[in-house]
């Protein structure tokens, strides 16, 4: 059950640190600012949560 | 490492997608353009980021084929060369070879678009600003996840080629232990790039160190795939208890002389001859391996 949340966490991690690009390209987002930051936290919660699951699965 | 670069790849891969499309919206910006189709982003990449130009001073003027050829084969000593092998040993299957044309496509297409649009873009904002800074680069599109994109990509790319360094220093130094060795290649390979004067000469370094490991590449594969359909003996200095094969060595000279001779005198550019020197080097090979395995047999 943890590894099935921690694999969603890191993979909804990845998709949201690409939107906030697209919508910055199509200027619905102004702030390049925001988009660092959606960028980094991401990055963050990615680099907790992908070892939870992808050095278990390696471990197996 | 290996571990670390498992989960670094995915999130890498798109960080540098993100490069190419803050990159895009910038131009998009400084240049007032109005993007309504697909036709405007193309006359916008025309116009405005891949306008051509001259080349630096010292550098050589890169062409679309420079390009295609460079990333294609700027990594022909790992892919062409062979020296994959030292990591593909530990392939549980064939077809994990697929990393390679993955990495390719990823790294030397989509990853050099993305950085070309932010080093044009810096040159559109500061026509003198020439100089070729990944960091500043990525930082000013993506913030400190930029900057650490450029660091983790650095340093993943250069692990696989530091360890196989190793193992070769270590079949140099066989009582030395692959962690020392692998410490010792990879500070050496730091201290190494902290100057611009080795650095700034990557791009012909890698085209050198390409050349010189290709013929050994021509020879494993037509050693291993080909040999036998000729009629001749695969793996001939272990079968006659060789040290040396002949064939495969003078096979390695001549080619290496070969190209160095066309490079040297302005024949080629270093960039295109490990094509045409591959087949050369197959090709010689098989008639060497003629001469070489009868002349034994005959003995």
């Amino acid at each position: 059950m943890i590894k099935q949340i921690t694999q969603i966490v890191s993979w909804l991690c990845l998709i949201v640190l690409v939107v906030p690009s697209v919508l910055f390209l199509t200027g619905k987002l102004q702030s390049l600012d925001q988009v660092k930051l959606v960028m980094l936290i991401t990055t963050v919660v990615w680099f907790v949560s992908a070892p939870l699951w992808m050095w278990k699965e390696k471990n197996q | 490492m290996a571990k670390f670069a498992n989960i670094a790849d995915p999130w890498m891969v798109l960080v540098f997608l993100v490069f190419g499309l803050i990159g895009l919206k910038q131009f998009i910006n400084v240049t007032n353009t109005e993007i309504t189709s697909f036709g405007d982003i193309w006359t916008l990449a025309k116009t405005q980021i891949w306008k051509g130009g001259e080349p630096l001073p010292g550098q050589v003027k890169f062409t679309f084929w420079h390009v295609t050829f460079f990333a294609w084969f700027c990594n022909m000593a790992m892919h062409v060369g062979m020296s994959d092998l030292s990591v593909f040993r530990f392939a549980k299957r064939s077809w994990y070879a697929v990393a390679s044309g993955a990495g390719m496509y990823v790294g030397h297409f989509m990853a050099w678009l993305c950085a070309s649009i932010l080093y044009a873009y810096q040159l559109h904002l500061d026509p003198t600003d020439t100089n070729v800074l990944p960091g500043p680069l990525a930082y000013r599109a993506a913030g400190l996840t930029g900057l650490l994109c450029v660091i983790i990509a650095g340093w993943t790319t250069a692990n696989p080629t530091i360890y196989r360094a190793g193992l070769a220093f270590q079949a140099v130094a066989p009582k030395w232990s692959r962690f020392t060795v692998t410490l010792i290649t990879g500070a050496i390979a730091t201290i190494a790039g902290m100057f611009p004067a080795i650095a700034m000469k990557l791009l012909g370094f890698v085209a050198f160190y390409g050349m010189l490991l290709m013929p050994m590449g021509a020879v494993i594969f037509v050693d291993f795939w080909l040999i036998k359909k000729f009629g001749l003996q695969s793996n001939y200095a272990q079968i006659s208890k060789k040290r040396f094969n002949l064939a495969a060595g003078l096979t390695w000279f001549i080619t290496l002389g070969a190209c160095w001779w066309l490079v040297w005198t302005g024949r080629i550019e270093i960039y295109f001859v490990s094509l045409p020197g591959w087949f050369f080097a197959a090709a010689l090979y098989i008639v060497l391996s003629f001469l070489y395995q009868k002349k034994l047999k005959a003995n």
